[in-house]
């Protein structure tokens, strides 16, 4: 195992095997998306300022390699989210949302529709985020109150793969599934 | 600490250490915080003296000026310089003056620090050449010509303007031409820096170039009308945009343009000095010809923290090594370059930062013309002290002078070497060094440099008693009226008697300059270090100056106990090291260097609000005061100020949001909750009142997401897995970082460590 790991690891080097991603992070301000990538690149929960102008970090998940976008979620910044969401081909959008928020949940939902419109053929994930509040509201209720029960495929190669994951950042909790997910959703839309 | 403060005051001078050690060998096992100064040239005081007439130097190498610390004997013919000692005769004018009960104003003793008006020509008065983007959303354009329009009224009458604007190309306008609007236009996807030998050709003969022809740089006064209605009618870049597209912007070729123009007429009047701002207004990154940041194709991001680092940020070396050139052009003609960013995303600050650094000019980054931070900023610029004059200096220069047991390291702040390799420069290199003398091309009150040195005396070589430790500080400069003005600091410190023990040394230690140093040193290095290596180095230095100067016995770490004036020296390494200064992540590159840009101006006080942040308590329990900048310090029936020189936050308490949307503040029983609503606001107001460049002003509510400014910044000592009997008490933060108290826990430990 070690001398699979270590060839791997040689041959990654090397720049085979390796894919390059991008993942184009959105959704309303104080959703947890600074947060996320913190804690998906560095492994480090930290408290953070609103973001303002666009910033970039990158980790490698599985021998793909992944640029990741932080855009700000506050009102005027949503302009900027369009730029960066139809730049590269090889990008996945994730749009967080903050669990507990019912009262943003229609905001969110029309910024999302508007993401699944010119996102085109890219993957889109929405993040729900902060499930260790007890109040939080579950998957189900989050799909029904985005309302995109029509556009939810899950992992398969529909036109446009479409799916919602929940998590916590403080508690890890459902972590490990969505890094999972990326790395599957780039392998089946990406590189087959 | 008083002592510092008057010193401050009086002179605009602080050191780290107020006692200096004898020895070379001494100062590097007792001096772990470096020998260095903060020194504000124009620190305003109204007790400076002033003299109408020009300083004595002494004739020696040192070039010093006669100064109170200077030996004068009867027959008070001669003076001996302190830092050469050299004899020096006093000028026949003199003779008379000196008597046993009187001197002239600049042997008195409070004439460490002396102004004299230097009997130089007077200069024309300064040239103010904005630099105008036009690929703006048409809203953003409108609110930019406002502000400059606006501006046209502010600057002096006789000073003279010119206009540049660009997109996918440069236009120079000729405000002279008057029947009509009339520009030259310039290709902007050159991929050439312009000379000025090339502009020339393309605008005419050089002697029509001059001030005296009024061509491209004419005075407001007579041209306000004609320029207003040129403002009025500028266009948005007529280059379609399509929508994977960036609009393309010669912001390289226009800055090329500006600073040629500025050498060309400055060449045409080689006898005087011209004073000149390049003021340029920037909403987006360069997208063509030389300079260029990023390509127009939306497919290509703008690059990243990360891609610097990496060393696959495209375009990044080449404009960094343009927009350089630039700079010293400007810094030989003596140019200064202001840079407003206003825009939501990144414009390539940080490839242009070069500009405004080595000319110690303006850097404002807001979100757009409209806002604020722009508006406020932009005017402020303008406003005139209570004589009614601008107080700004130009084409300054800063000598520093010190006595044979010193060495001078070098310089950290906007400034250029003038490469004088003057016997007094140390080999050892801290920040800008090889040299005793700095330009500076624009100077204002609050513009603060550093200056690092070392004890060059050698071990067994004893110091006469006479020779106090001294360092002089000579500023020549032009001010806002076109005089030239020489500004001379004398000041002097203590040697530390060999044989006394280290607490001399530690009585002269000055905590806040001493963080505002290291800081100044840790952004330096950021140039070209990577930053958890920074990180390290900061812990290394802190164990090692506290394991020296605390007071514990060997692998005790309860038995450990810091005097008062070192006490806070470890919270600000704790809060510097959390600092968007040394933090890039949740940063873009342009931010990233507006920070450190902006520690790289200020005096020590405002650099000490930027490291550790200050946060005031206004409660129904007593008058406002300030509290730790620590998460137990939130409380819901409470309102909090913070500042941190870049945001000011009004932070209402739980309780306090929901009594004010309940209403109380508008039932007339209740006058004091409104005084404790109004009385944060009005301080705040006085914040920003003189703040430059003007902060962000965010008001909000406990649990909202701007009250994210405060959370990011507080010390994180209640945390969620802090035990749940402490969370009652204050508010929770989210997250993994260390607090101060277990930072001070791991530095006790080290530093007694045996």
């Amino acid at each position: 195992m070690f001398l699979f790991d270590w060839i791997n690891a040689f041959l990654n080097w090397l720049g085979f095997l390796k894919n390059e991603g991008s993942l184009i992070i959105v959704g309303l301000g104080n959703a947890g998306k600074t947060t996320f990538l913190s804690i998906i690149s560095h492994d480090i929960l930290k408290a953070h300022m609103p973001t303002l102008r666009p910033h970039q970090d990158s980790f490698t998940l599985k021998n793909i390699h992944f640029n990741a976008w932080d855009l700000g979620g506050q009102q005027n910044l949503r302009k900027l989210w369009r730029d960066y969401v139809t730049t590269d081909s090889n990008d996945i959008v994730i749009f967080v949302v903050d669990s507990n928020d019912r009262d943003l949940l229609g905001e969110a939902k029309s910024e999302l529709h508007d993401v699944l419109q010119y996102s085109g053929s890219r993957p889109v994930l929405i993040i729900g985020s902060k499930q260790d509040i007890k109040s939080c509201m579950t998957r189900d209720e989050l799909i029904q109150g985005l309302d995109i029960g029509d556009y939810v495929t899950g992992l398969t190669t529909a036109p446009k793969i479409v799916d919602v994951l929940v998590c916590s950042n403080v508690t890890r909790r459902g972590l490990p599934q969505i890094m999972n997910w990326i790395t599957k959703c780039f392998e089946i839309a990406y590189i087959k | 600490m008083d002592a510092i403060y008057q010193s401050e005051d009086v002179d605009g001078v602080r050191f780290s250490w107020n006692v200096w050690p004898t020895s070379r060998v001494e100062a590097t096992r007792k001096l772990l915080v470096p020998l260095g100064a903060m020194y504000t040239p124009m620190k305003q005081n109204q007790n400076t003296l002033q003299v109408p007439y020009p300083p004595l130097h002494c004739k020696g190498l040192c070039t010093a000026v006669l100064n109170p610390f200077c030996t004068v004997a009867p027959p008070y013919r001669t003076w001996v310089c302190p830092f050469c000692l050299q004899h020096n005769q006093f000028p026949p004018h003199y003779n008379g003056c000196i008597t046993d009960t009187s001197r002239p104003s600049e042997l008195l003793p409070n004439a460490s620090t002396i102004e004299y008006l230097l009997p130089t020509k007077e200069s024309a008065p300064p040239i103010y050449l904005y630099i105008v983007d036009t690929c703006l959303p048409d809203d953003e354009l409108q609110k930019l010509i406002d502000s400059l329009t606006m501006s046209l009224s502010l600057i002096p009458e006789n000073s003279y303007v010119g206009l540049i604007t660009f997109g996918s190309m440069v236009q120079v306008y000729e405000l002279g031409f008057t029947a009509c609007p009339k520009s030259y236009v310039f290709r902007g996807n050159s991929q050439t820096a312009f000379k000025a030998a090339t502009l020339l050709d393309k605008l005419g003969a050089p002697e029509t170039l001059n001030l005296a022809s009024k061509r491209f740089l004419v005075p407001v006064g007579e041209c306000d009308d004609s320029l207003t209605t040129i403002l009025e009618e500028i266009q948005k870049d007529p280059c379609r945009v399509p929508s994977d597209r960036r609009p393309q912007r010669a912001t390289g070729i226009a800055f090329s343009i500006a600073s040629s123009l500025l050498q060309a007429v400055a060449e045409q009047a080689p006898h005087t000095k011209l004073a000149a701002r390049v003021m340029a207004f920037i909403g987006g990154p360069a997208t063509v010809g030389v300079g260029m940041v990023v390509s127009d194709d939306l497919k290509e991001p703008i690059r990243s923290h990360h891609d610097i680092v990496k060393n696959k940020a495209k375009h990044t070396t080449k404009a960094y090594a343009h927009y350089k050139s630039v700079a010293e052009q400007a810094v030989a003609a003596g140019h200064v370059i202001d840079i407003f960013s206003c825009s939501l995303d990144q414009v390539g600050l940080y490839e242009m930062r070069e500009m405004v650094k080595l000319t110690g000019g303006f850097m404002v980054l807001a979100d757009g013309f409209f806002h604020p931070m722009f508006q406020q900023s932009f005017q402020k610029i303008f406003s005139r002290d209570p004589d009614h004059q601008l107080n700004v200096g130009y084409n300054a220069d800063i000598q520093v002078t010190t006595n044979r047991y010193l060495k001078i390291c070098g310089a950290i702040g906007h400034v250029s070497s003038l490469n004088v390799a003057s016997p007094n420069v140390s080999e050892n290199e801290i920040g800008i060094g090889g040299t005793s003398s700095w330009k500076v091309c624009g100077l204002d009150q609050n513009s603060t440099f550093a200056f690092y040195f070392e004890i060059a005396n050698q071990h067994n070589n004893a110091i006469p008693v006479d020779q106090p430790g001294l360092i002089q500080f000579t500023t020549t400069y032009q001010n806002g009226q076109g005089k030239r003005i020489m500004r001379v600091t004398t000041v002097r410190r203590e040697w530390a008697d060999p044989s006394a023990t280290i607490s001399t040394l530690a009585n002269g230690f000055d905590q806040e300059t001493s963080a505002v140093l290291m800081a100044r040193l840790a952004v330096f290095k950021a140039e070209t270090e990577e930053l958890p290596d920074i990180t390290r180095w900061l812990d290394k230095m802190l164990i090692r100056l506290v394991s020296k100067y605390a007071d514990f016995r060997k692998d005790d770490p309860r038995s450990f106990n810091l005097a008062p004036n070192f006490a806070i020296y470890p919270h600000f390494m704790f809060h510097l090291r959390r600092s968007n200064f040394l933090q890039a992540f949740n940063n873009s590159p342009d931010e990233s260097s507006f920070y450190r840009f902006m520690l790289n101006r200020e005096n020590v006080s405002n650099s000490l609000i930027m490291i550790q942040p200050t946060l005031e308590q206004y409660s129904f329990n007593g008058p406002p005061a300030p509290v730790v900048l620590s998460a137990t310090s939130i409380s819901a029936n409470t309102i909090l100020l913070l500042d941190t020189f870049f945001h000011v936050l009004i932070f209402h308490g739980e309780m306090v949001a929901k009594w004010r949307k309940e209403g109380y503040d508008k039932d007339p029983q209740h006058q004091t909750f409104r005084d404790l609503l109004a009385a944060p606001k009005e301080d705040a107001k006085n914040i920003l009142k003189d703040r430059f460049p003007y902060p962000r002003y965010i008001d909000c509510d406990q649990h909202s997401g701007e009250a994210r400014f405060l959370l990011a910044t507080i010390d994180p000592n209640l945390t969620h897995v802090s035990n749940p009997q402490e969370q009652g008490n204050g508010e929770v933060v989210f997250t993994d970082d260390v607090n101060l108290h277990v930072f001070l826990e791991h530095l006790k430990k080290f530093a007694v460590q045996s």
